[in-house]
């Protein structure tokens, strides 16, 4: 029996810094596993300074999907009185810092025994009522829509978000969760006829084995948020295509229209 | 010679995937050329370069090649603006001995770093990886001028008069590799010393990563301060 949570990740401008250093704020292409425990940290009221929730929550599994690739763009961001590492030569700074426009992901999390279990039902009671604002890598970046959806998962017609629980194991969740593209979006027409050659696939990042001969490694793992302390391990994932099927496409009794 | 102007409709859903891996921007680009040559690859083959350019609200995808290209090949609702396709001739002519121009450039420059203890030259060429410092992007391209027939004009500060900023970094697979591309754009001007020369390299590109929209020099008349 697995557990896992579906979340939808939707907002105008998000960020995933994962090598960010300096004056230079890159993002990645995808929610990195350190924001994705941020988020969820945020929604429970979790501090900083717990490192041990903190790092009980960087030990659940995560996949994301990605269901409309962002576009990169980049702030031109001067910051003043910037002192050095000894708290002098206060100067102006100018940094570049990346950020992902119109993007949606569909990012799971995986819950493996009892424990688990139990933090990603109080993670996903905390996301229903959160403790502290929700945003995506930056205060600005505030979400489009929910999270979660508010009913059943099978009535996404109104809203559609994530799926939330379901006792499906997170590669079927990438699999079979519903497009999280609007019906009437234009990045889901394409301009092809309906039924023409099967549409490409989708692309997920998923937690592998370290040995595993397609893994990548990024540093994105949690240890600690402490201010002045903060620490991250390293974490292997790969790559997927998710095959966009008719089923996910249009879910549920929904006709071709 | 040929040069496309595309106007992308960024809301594509296959210009969304090919904007995330640029393995299939390579491919897509590829689509509109026929596959010939077995001996060399197929894009040095038809002299395709290109280049993704910021554009008022999206993206203006430039290609630049010997064979005429067949934009029909690419999927419906790409672009939303006929192609432009016209000669690179015009530019080419621009190319004279001593006469200033301005160009853009995105170029991967990159330095090698050689195993510790190895004699550089000796194994090989060492591993190349991303040359971050701007300055050091300038000189960069201060030594392919030298390989390639031009030079960077000093600009009143006493600078080389070109610009480098950096761009997004590209991603890609091919094969379950995975690729990463630091770009870099250069803009601003530069004087040919070698006719010849300059001409080859504005028509074969400059650098490395050029199937990944890396090395097309874009040319045009030089912008006086007024």
């Amino acid at each position: 029996m697995s557990l896992s949570l579906a979340l939808c990740f939707d907002a105008p401008m998000q960020s995933w810094g994962a090598r960010s250093q300096h004056i230079h704020r890159d993002t990645a292409r995808e929610p990195t596993k350190s924001g994705v425990v941020g988020v969820l940290a945020a929604a429970m009221g979790v501090p900083r300074e717990d490192t041990e929730k903190i790092t009980a929550l960087a030990e659940l599994s995560l996949g994301v999907r990605v269901d409309r690739e962002g576009l990169v763009e980049r702030d031109f961001h001067t910051a003043q009185n910037v002192p050095n590492t000894e708290g002098l030569g206060h100067r102006t700074v100018i940094s570049h810092r990346y950020y992902l426009s119109d993007a949606v992901f569909l990012v799971v999390l995986e819950a493996e025994g009892a424990d688990q279990e139990a933090l990603l039902r109080r993670a996903e009671a905390g996301l229903r009522a959160p403790a502290w604002p929700l945003y995506f890598g930056r205060k600005a970046f505030v979400p489009a829509r929910p999270l979660l959806h508010a009913s059943e998962p099978a009535d996404r017609r109104d809203h559609p978000s994530g799926w939330g629980l379901s006792d499906l194991p997170l590669r079927t969740v990438l699999m079979t969760h519903p497009w999280l593209e609007a019906d009437d979006s234009p990045h889901r027409l394409d301009g092809r006829p309906r039924g023409e050659d099967a549409p490409r696939p989708l692309r997920a990042v998923i937690d592998c084995d370290a040995t595993d001969e397609r893994a990548e490694i990024r540093s994105d793992h949690p240890l600690s948020f402490a201010r002045g302390d903060r620490r991250f391990a390293s974490r292997s994932f790969k790559t997927l295509d998710i095959p966009l099927t008719p089923a996910m496409i249009s879910p549920g009794d929904r006709s071709c229209s | 010679m040929f040069l496309s102007r595309l106007t992308v409709d960024v809301t594509s859903r296959n210009f969304r995937l090919d904007y995330a891996d640029v393995h299939q921007m390579h491919r897509t680009v590829m689509s509109a050329f026929p596959d010939l040559d077995a001996k060399r690859t197929a894009r040095a083959h038809c002299g395709a370069l290109w280049r993704l350019d910021e554009h008022e609200r999206g993206f203006v995808l430039l290609v630049q090649s010997r064979l005429e290209p067949k934009w029909a090949a690419l999927p419906a609702g790409y672009l939303t603006a006929p192609p432009d396709v016209r000669s690179l001739d015009p530019f080419l002519r621009l190319i004279a001995p001593g006469r200033k121009i301005s160009f853009r450039l995105v170029a991967n420059p990159t330095r090698a770093i050689h195993p510790p203890g190895s004699v550089p030259g000796t194994r090989g060429r060492g591993r190349p990886v991303p040359q971050r410092l701007p300055a050091k992007q300038v000189e960069w391209l201060a030594r392919k001028g030298e390989q390639h027939g031009f030079v960077l004009p000093v600009g009143r500060d006493g600078q080389a008069d070109v610009a480098p900023a950096p761009r997004p970094g590209l991603r890609g697979r091919s094969d379950g590799n995975t690729i990463t591309i630091e770009p870099v754009r250069f803009d601003g001007h530069l004087v040919p010393t070698d006719v010849e020369a300059l001409r080859a390299a504005v028509l074969a590109g400059i650098g490395r990563a050029k199937a990944y929209g890396c090395g097309l020099i874009s040319l045009g008349p030089a912008r006086e301060a007024g």
